[in-house]
């Protein structure tokens, strides 16, 4: 029997535990009982279980008649029983069953989230929650636009054409929502997905032929959806003119069931792009037909010319070509010989020289060799300098545009702008964003705050010139231009780097970008789950003047150690069964709030190598100090199964809510809402969405 | 009307007045040439360049210059069979050369050298230096097993690394370099590959692996070397859960320890600013956290 019970205990880890648990402060005869149940189920005796469940109830209700309190064990009984049923469609009917009774919150949240768990539920709440938010997000985007205090409406006290813009922003953005209403979601494919493995467990559930409908309903969209995206990306890709990947993308969508109508046309569009570059490409690697011959008078010079280029002596090449025209004045290989000369001071090492004759070659455009020259000194691997000029250029005009413009052009933006073009003419130019004040400070506010344009270009350009020539008297310069641009990019440690590459670094600017890194490193260490270890170590111990490392020190202080396990002082309270001797065996009165005969602090209890250490308050006076006391292995093991149990209990019953929303808030269905975004302040109300609760977003995306 | 200067000024802040960005001539790029020296003038600009450090150069079309000036110079034979020929030829072999077909380029500088051109000295000075080239590329690469495709490895590197100490200081040590890091990548990859059958063959192989990033850290093939490196590892956190499937047997710290071995090198080159080897550095780094998140969900 003893055997019976321990199997008990391995197949059902943590309601076993409790069962036992709560059976051993009972009497022997229900200890007695409890093992019955026990075996019952392991047997596998369904209907022996449910004459326990009522047996259960019996007992307590003939307790409750003699005033004692329930046994407490009848809950724990019938969820048992429930994992005994053999349908889909039974277990829930037997789950639904055990809430009804209103069970302790451990029970209460197994049989919920076995409810929760199943697939077909999970899908039917997904779309549930789906069509809330796509309607939500109509109405939101419908009366966003006319926010109260946004800066158009600000601004229609001055102009009343700019509350038409609202109102045209609003009308476009909902028929453009309206549109997409229909597009599948990453929810649909989810549900898509539990329909189907709901089927594939139990095809005779009673909801088998609701499920198969949403099946094919949803697989429908699912497949136009594909096929609509592998069309769109090969698309994109023609329209880039990136054919190998349209190829792939279209050859895909054609091979797709209903797809090939509309992926045809624009694969034999890539077919005939593809022909005109291997035409294009071949062309390029054969002389011209009609390649000029030297008069006979300049025969020899122009032989002379072309030994010296290939054998690529630097001093014969100059000679040869200085030579060329010097004697050959208004000769049609002249861009030919400022070409060689040009190579031939490259490389010699007279580079100002060399760029002075390849710039002479360049305008005659003529002639093949100066149109040739002219691609060369426009391609960014020529003049590094200017390539990294023109990234920063680049980045200036779009940061520009951003500021004035804003960030987004895109179809709704589109068909705004069109709109009111369409409806007021020039002064619609008003509202179009040029004037809004409010908006531009926030983008510029924005901007300096965080870049939002990419500086890859520069960087890439940078980097690539310091790789190159790192020789080079500007390669000071490009070290700035690097920190400068991996700063705004937010890479602290790059733009670090190479700010103290430079001759002269201010030691201020060095801990600014310190402080910065160091910020950004400890926001680091608590983003994956429990704060990490090694970056706060890191912070400490390579930028210990900074800010961030006073923070990462105190957060390693907090760290428990690696197998230590701390029940804090409200766990304790929270489970005061555990200062039992089946736990950890404490005095209770170490929770009485009297210190004079000791008292737990905070930090409670930490279980470690086998011993207890209390932290306790000092008595009298102020102050804390830490009791270590040694546990023989077998109080020890029993302490920390009592421990992990309460705690696994604890991160079972606690809530799950948003730790940003208030107790009340599921029963307010609107928000009010301010925002400081592109176009300014603004201030609406809308409709809540519901939170996403799939557990594997990314699987679906 | 007022308006106007104030739109101008805004439009021309916001760089909508400027001038457009610069761009290769294309046209001019894919044109078929007219004049031999655009060809020669190219491939002479490129001759010194650094091929152990730097990516071969390209053309405006982003086409491998090399391997076009070889073309074009084929063709230029094909279509005026006879016109120039030495200078082709000469030129036809330094492409080779830098291509790394050694033997080929011997045969065309041999060529040049026999005739009675101008280039025939610098051709007869080329072809000998070639030649011990070509004779060191020819040693076979790979035996019946592993001991004797490692041991003919050895023996070709031996005679690649007597190249590149006789080739010191020359613009034809890079080549040499280059062939020498070809071969230790090809060692280390076969012993990559026979791990298992190898004594502590992991730890050979990771040792191989390190050897190459240490030995060749001035490289343009460096990130590609730490890509592997982190394959290594990366495989050996593969085996690690394979071997210990069993969710008792599974040691959530011992696959941890492996994996972020792994992620560490690929995210050096993910994080590696104009490796070209940074887009696939990044895809490798999802792919393997996407595994490790997976293997650990499956354990927790």
């Amino acid at each position: 029997m003893r055997a019976l019970l321990l199997l008990a205990l391995l197949v059902l880890p943590a309601r076993a535990a409790d069962l036992i648990g709560e059976a051993a402060s009972a009497d022997t005869a229900i200890e007695e009982r409890v093992r019955l149940v026990l075996a019952h189920r392991l047997e596998g005796k369904a209907e022996v279980l449910s004459a326990d469940v009522t047996a259960f109830e019996a007992l307590d209700e003939e307790r409750e008649a003699k005033g004692l309190a329930p046994m407490g064990l009848t809950d724990d009984v019938r969820y048992l029983a429930a994992g005994l049923a053999f349908t889909r469609d039974a277990q829930r009917d037997a789950l639904r069953a055990v809430l009804d009774a209103h069970p302790d919150p451990v029970v209460r949240k197994c049989a919920e989230h076995q409810l929760e768990a199943d697939d077909a539920e999970r899908a039917d709440r997904l779309l549930e929650d789906d069509r809330h938010n796509r309607r939500a997000g109509v109405v939101n985007d419908f009366v966003r636009p006319l926010g109260v205090f946004s800066g158009t409406a600000f601004l229609a006290v001055l102009n009343p054409f700019l509350l038409a813009g609202s109102a045209v922003d609003s009308v476009a953005t909902t028929a453009v929502n309206l549109w997409h209403y229909g597009r599948l979601s990453r929810q649909e494919r989810e549900a898509l997905v539990h329909y189907r493995t709901v089927l594939e467990r139990e095809p005779r559930t009673s909801d088998a032929p609701e499920i198969a409908r949403a099946i094919r309903r949803l697989g429908t969209k699912r497949a136009a959806a594909l096929c609509e995206e592998t069309v769109a990306a090969g698309k994109r890709a023609l329209e880039a003119d990136d054919l190998d990947h349209a190829a792939f993308y279209l050859a895909d969508a054609h091979d797709l069931d209903g797809c090939a109508r509309k992926s045809d046309r624009l694969l034999a569009r890539t077919d005939e792009a593809r022909a005109r570059r291997a035409a294009r490409d071949e062309a390029q690697r054969w002389p011209a037909d009609d390649a000029p011959f030297p008069r006979l008078a300049e025969l020899e010079d122009y032989r002379a010319l072309l030994v010296a280029t290939a054998a690529g002596r630097p001093s014969s090449m100059i000679s040869a070509a200085s030579g060329f025209l010097e004697r050959h004045d208004g000769s049609r290989f002249e861009s030919s010989a400022r070409y060689v000369l040009a190579i031939g001071r490259e490389l010699a090492g007279h580079h100002e020289a060399a760029r002075d004759a390849l710039a002479d070659a360049a305008r005659d455009h003529r002639s093949a060799v100066g149109r040739h020259v002219a691609s060369l000194l426009a391609s960014p691997d020529f003049n590094r300098l200017a390539a990294i000029d023109e990234a920063e250029r680049r980045h200036r005009r779009d940061t520009l545009r951003y500021v004035f413009l804003g960030g987004r052009m895109d179809g709704r933006t589109a068909v705004y702008s069109a709109a009111q073009l369409g409806a007021t003419g020039v002064q619609a130019a008003e509202s179009l964003g040029i004037f809004n004040v409010l908006g531009v400070l926030t983008r510029g506010w924005q901007a300096w705050r965080h870049d939002p344009v990419s500086n890859q270009a520069i960087i890439d350009r940078g980097e690539e010139f310091l790789a190159r020539e790192p020789d080079s008297p500007e390669t000071a310069g490009v070290h700035a231009r690097l920190a400068d641009a991996y700063e705004r990019a937010g890479n602290y440690g790059r733009a670090l780097m190479h700010y103290r590459a430079m001759p002269d670094p201010s030691p201020k600017r060095i801990a600014a970008l310190e402080d910065k890194l160091a910020d950004r490193m400890l926001e680091d260490a608590g983003r994956s789950g429990g704060p990490d270890r090694t970056l706060l170590e890191a912070i400490v111990h390579h930028l210990g003047e900074t800010k961030a490392a006073d923070k990462a020190r105190k957060r390693l202080r907090d760290l428990p150690g690696t197998g230590e396990t701390v029940l804090s002082r409200d766990v304790l309270e929270a489970n005061p069964s555990l200062l039992g001797p089946d736990g950890l065996d404490l005095d209770p009165r170490l929770l009485d709030g009297d210190r004079t005969d000791g008292e737990l602090a905070d930090a409670g209890v930490t279980l470690a190598a086998g011993e207890m250490r209390l932290t306790l308050y000092n008595s009298p006076g102020p102050g804390q100090h830490v009791e270590t006391r040694p546990l023989s292995a077998e109080a020890y093991a029993r302490a920390h199964a009592a421990a992990e149990e309460a705690l696994y209990a604890r991160l079972l019953t606690a809530e799950r809510r948003d730790g940003d929303s208030g107790r009340y808030e599921r029963y307010i269905p609107f928000f009010v809402q301010g925002t400081v975004g592109d176009d300014g302040v603004s201030v609406y109300p809308g409709v809540k969405m519901r939170r996403d609760r799939s557990e594997d977003r990314e699987l679906y995306e | 009307m007022r308006r106007s200067p104030f739109l101008l000024i805004l439009l021309l802040a916001a760089g909508l007045g400027g001038p457009p960005a610069r761009a290769g001539d294309a046209t001019g790029a894919f044109a078929p040439y007219e004049d031999l020296l655009e060809v020669l003038g190219d491939l002479t600009w490129h001759l010194r360049d650094d091929l152990y450090r730097f990516p071969p150069a390209k053309d405006p079309t982003g086409h491998d210059l090399y391997r076009l000036a070889l073309s074009r110079l084929e063709n230029w034979e094909k279509r005026y069979p006879g016109r120039l020929r030495d200078v082709v030829g000469y030129a036809r072999a330094e492409a080779l050369e830098r291509l790394g077909e050694y033997a080929k380029a011997a045969d065309g500088y041999a060529q040049v050298a026999a005739e009675g051109s101008p280039l025939a000295d610098a051709a007869r000075a080329a072809r000998e230096r070639v030649a011990a080239f070509a004779d060191a590329a020819a040693l076979p690469e790979d035996g019946a097993d592993v001991d004797a495709t490692l041991a003919a490895l050895r023996r070709k590197l031996d005679a690649w690394g007597h190249l590149v100490e006789r080739s010191a200081g020359t613009p034809y040590e890079t080549a040499a370099l280059v062939e020498e890091e070809r071969l230790e990548r090809l060692a280390a990859a076969v012993v990559v590959r026979n791990r298992r059958e190898l004594q502590e063959g992991n730890l050979t192989a990771e040792r191989a692996l390190r050897f190459l990033v240490q030995k060749h850290a001035d490289s343009r093939n460096l990130p590609d070397h730490i890509l592997r490196l982190g394959d290594l590892y990366a495989d050996v956190a593969r085996d690690y859960a394979e071997a210990h499937a069993r969710p008792l047997a599974f040691e959530e710290d011992e696959f941890v320890q492996r994996a972020d071995r792994a992620l560490e090198m690929y995210r050096k080159v993910a994080t590696w600013d104009g490796a070209p080897q940074k887009p696939e550095a990044q895809g490798r780094f999802a792919a393997f956290d996407a595994y490790k998140t997976s293997v650990l969900a499956r354990y927790r």
